[in-house]
């Protein structure tokens, strides 16, 4: 396990209410205070010392830590990190239809993406077509999925927040990341 | 009765256009290029200083903002009435060598090549022969094989992603792609390569300019970025790589693909008048237009032999009579031209049931140089570096010319006035430029040991303002052709601010006389077979690289058919 170089990459709009799962996910990860709302002292500590932020200048110097990386929107612009990296574990919000409870937490892999032919645009480009374009280019990696069905991610008025539901799936999530992950805290 | 083709808008480009054609008897007779989005940077320059000038002027494009920046602050520093020091010339060379060679990477592969190269076709190839045909052209090798697999995985999962923009998906035109597949398989390796090598070219811009796009450190006066030796190893490095590159992948793929396609891109895309204008591009010490890497020029080949004039920036004009703009009467020198807004939207179709195209149909000027439309880009540069002896340009032209068993004479640089030519000017400019690039990081070497033993005078980087009045012009090239920026200054503020955009010379409109611009005028006498695929048009108007998303529009009032193509503008259908 040792020798695998693995990477956490969280997805997603902070200000899209549910849409920000990721960009919450990756503070939970790295900062002690985010930890604490949902997590006891012990195991708030035990995160932050398992995971350090991204250093994109720095990226060999994790004391052992596994680095996440709050990716926001980027599309193609994770190729590079799929070339550097020999496992990736992506957390983001994901929408399972009308019928999905929202704050259900998923596991998931890129192929198992509904896969469609035309892609539209840069701007409407999902995780399974980099990892395709990444592949064509010859750069493979193990890339695993962990999604929360989103409640609401066109907030009326301005926000910073996730709703209840999907706020409450923080735990199942990080079990989920530590799972893909292949380790124990 | 003619018949009206459409492509709009047009995809693989940066922006948005649309070009309409009128077809009669599978000609095209008529063409209408509509440039749909306003700029309006001019009115958000004006009031502000130029330092914020050259920030603002840059946004304008992803491609090219280091041009724009440069035109912006050529024009502040002749309005300031300064010169920058040899260190600051030198530094902006570099930074703007370094776009090019990201551009011209950009659109021979991933802007152009898909009208060429089909690479679900490359599936077919035989590896064997793949390696032969290596060894034939001279071109470097990879892991085939490895890449077929990948490939053909790729188009099985059905995810066609990028491919899906091609006009071979959908066998629209499948008697347009002939490249044999063993050639289309070499061409797709590079297609990917070439992605790795524009994120190289742009390094160079970030080690630079802090970032890229959108460079920090070139200002009015110099540059704000002081160079090491370590970061001049750092440029030279990917210089060298990227030298390579270009002359062992692009320059005889570009030979290898239009040998092909010889008889197709020679006789499409003629602009008839035969003006080339170039500004000319990377300074000299002597800072003389003409006197440029890439001089400044104006070739005629409208008549005969190609001959080369002087060029003279007090010649330019722009007209509004048929674009979107508030009419500024007649065609105006842009130290004093007008942008103003309509007061309402004319709207592109006067009647859009019988698809006749209004008076005013584009937010795109008609520039003009001595009252003619002229073409400019890789192609009038070419041309003009090559009337004017540059060496490098000499060579590169023809050497292609005879990798493309043509004569090297006139005959065949004016049939350089074509798609082909615009395929062939890109690879020859890219393989010049980054030769300069190493040429430039070995002089700022040697200005970095002059400095450390105090043989350099004053601030070899920067150059202070002398005074805070005036006007200033900027006459610079972008990737994609001449560009020009115009600004008045009253005590450090701009009181007047005009581009004329190398665009708007190509994808000009009619003049105050009827005369249409140099996209349209190239469009005019092309084949096109099947009005719904009109990819010769597309060809023609890639050519250009037009920086403006783009479309075009093909109808045939005979039939009423009509053929509408809507894309991202990236390359998705």
């Amino acid at each position: 396990m040792e020798d695998i170089k693995q990477m956490v990459v969280c997805v997603g709009n902070m200000l899209m209410l549910d849409e920000g799962f990721g960009s919450h996910m990756a503070k939970v990860l790295t900062d002690y205070d985010t930890a604490r709302e949902s997590f006891d002292d012990a195991h708030a500590r035990a995160l932050v010392d398992t995971f350090c932020e991204y250093d994109a200048h720095d990226d060999d110097e994790t004391d052992g830590r596994i680095p996440v990386m709050d990716a926001g929107t980027m599309g193609m612009s994770l190729i590079p990190y799929i070339r550097d990296f020999d496992r990736l574990v992506i957390v983001d919000a994901v929408d399972c239809g009308p019928d999905a409870v929202p704050g259900t937490c998923y596991t998931f892999t890129p192929e198992d993406m509904a896969a469609y032919s035309i892609m539209h645009s840069l701007h409407d480009m999902r995780i399974s077509d980099v990892l395709n374009n990444a592949r064509l280019a010859g750069h493979d990696c193990d890339i695993r999925c962990v999604g929360v069905q989103k409640k609401d991610i066109c907030p009326r008025d301005f926000t910073i927040d996730l709703t209840p539901e999907v706020k409450a799936a923080v735990p199942y999530a990080v079990g989920a990341v530590l799972e893909l992950l292949e380790i124990e805290i | 009765m003619a018949k009206h083709s459409i492509i709009d808008p047009v995809d693989r480009i940066e922006g948005h256009l649309r070009v309409e054609m009128e077809v009669e008897n599978g000609v095209v007779t008529d063409a209408w290029v509509s440039g749909g989005l306003f700029r309006g940077l001019e009115l958000i320059a004006e009031g502000r200083d130029p330092y914020d000038a050259a920030m603002l002027a840059q946004r304008v494009c992803g491609v090219c903002p280091v041009s724009h920046c440069h035109t912006s602050v050529f024009a502040a520093e002749e309005a300031y009435g300064i010169q920058i020091p040899e260190g600051g010339r030198l530094v902006r060379n570099l930074i703007e060598g370094a776009q090019f060679m990201h551009s011209h990477i950009l659109w021979f592969y991933q802007l152009s090549a898909l009208d060429y190269v089909n690479p679900l076709h490359a599936l077919e190839a035989d590896i064997n022969k793949t390696y032969a045909l290596c060894e034939t052209l001279g071109l470097a090798q990879t892991d085939f094989a490895a890449l077929k697999d990948r490939l053909a995985k790729f188009a099985q999962n059905g995810q066609y992603s990028w491919l899906s923009g091609g006009w071979f998906m959908d066998g629209l035109a499948p008697e347009a792609y002939k490249l044999p597949a063993e050639v289309d398989l070499i061409a797709t390796a590079h297609y990917i390569e070439a992605i790795d090598m524009q994120a190289t070219a742009d390094e160079i811009s970030a080690i630079i300019g802090g970032k890229m796009p959108h460079v920090q450190t070139s200002i009015p006066g110099g540059t704000a970025w002081y160079p090491s030796v370590e970061k001049l190893d750092d440029i030279l490095f990917r210089a060298t790589k990227l030298k390579e590159w270009v002359d062992n992948v692009m320059i005889p793929d570009a030979i290898a693909i239009a040998s092909v396609y010889l008889n197709d891109v020679a006789t499409i895309g003629n602009n008839k008048h035969g003006n080339f204008m170039a500004y000319g591009v990377f300074d000299r010490p002597s800072r003389e237009l003409d006197d440029r890497f890439f001089p400044a020029g104006i070739v005629r080949m409208g008549s005969g032999a190609p001959v080369l004039e002087q060029f003279d920036g007090a010649y330019i004009t722009e007209g509004t009579t048929h674009a979107y703009y508030k009419d500024s009467g007649e065609p105006l020198h842009p130290t004093v031209g007008v942008t103003e807004l309509p007061e309402k939207f004319p709207g592109y179709y006067k009647d859009a049931a019988a698809e006749i195209v209004n008076d005013k149909y584009t937010w795109s000027k008609a520039p003009r140089y001595d009252g003619e439309p002229m073409e400019v880009g890789p192609l009038a540069r070419v041309l003009v570096s090559y009337m004017s002896g540059n060496p490098e340009i000499v060579a590169g032209v023809n050497a292609v010319l005879t990798g493309l068993k043509l004569p090297v004479d006139a005959s065949s640089v004016m049939a350089l006035n074509s798609a082909l030519g615009r395929l062939a000017a890109r690879p020859i400019e890219a393989s010049a430029v980054a030769g300069y690039m190493i040429d430039w990081c070995g002089e700022l070497v040697e200005l970095l040991g002059l400095i450390e033993a105090g043989a350099v005078e004053g601030n070899p980087w920067f150059a202070e303002r002398v005074r805070d009045t005036g006007l200033g012009e900027g006459f610079w090239e972008a990737p994609r052709g001449a560009l020009y920026h115009t600004e008045t200054l009253a005590g450090n503020t701009i009181t007047h601010y005009q581009e004329v955009v190398p665009t708007t010379w190509n994808i000009s409109p009619r003049d105050e006389h009827g005369v249409p611009g140099t996209i349209e005028q190239g469009l005019i006498g092309t084949p096109v077979a099947n009005i719904e695929a009109p990819i010769n048009a597309l060809r023609i108007v890639h050519g250009y690289d037009p920086c403006v998303a783009c479309a075009v529009h093909i109808v045939e009032p005979k039939t009423g058919r009509e053929f509408k193509m809507h894309t991202s503008p990236w390359g998705g259908r």
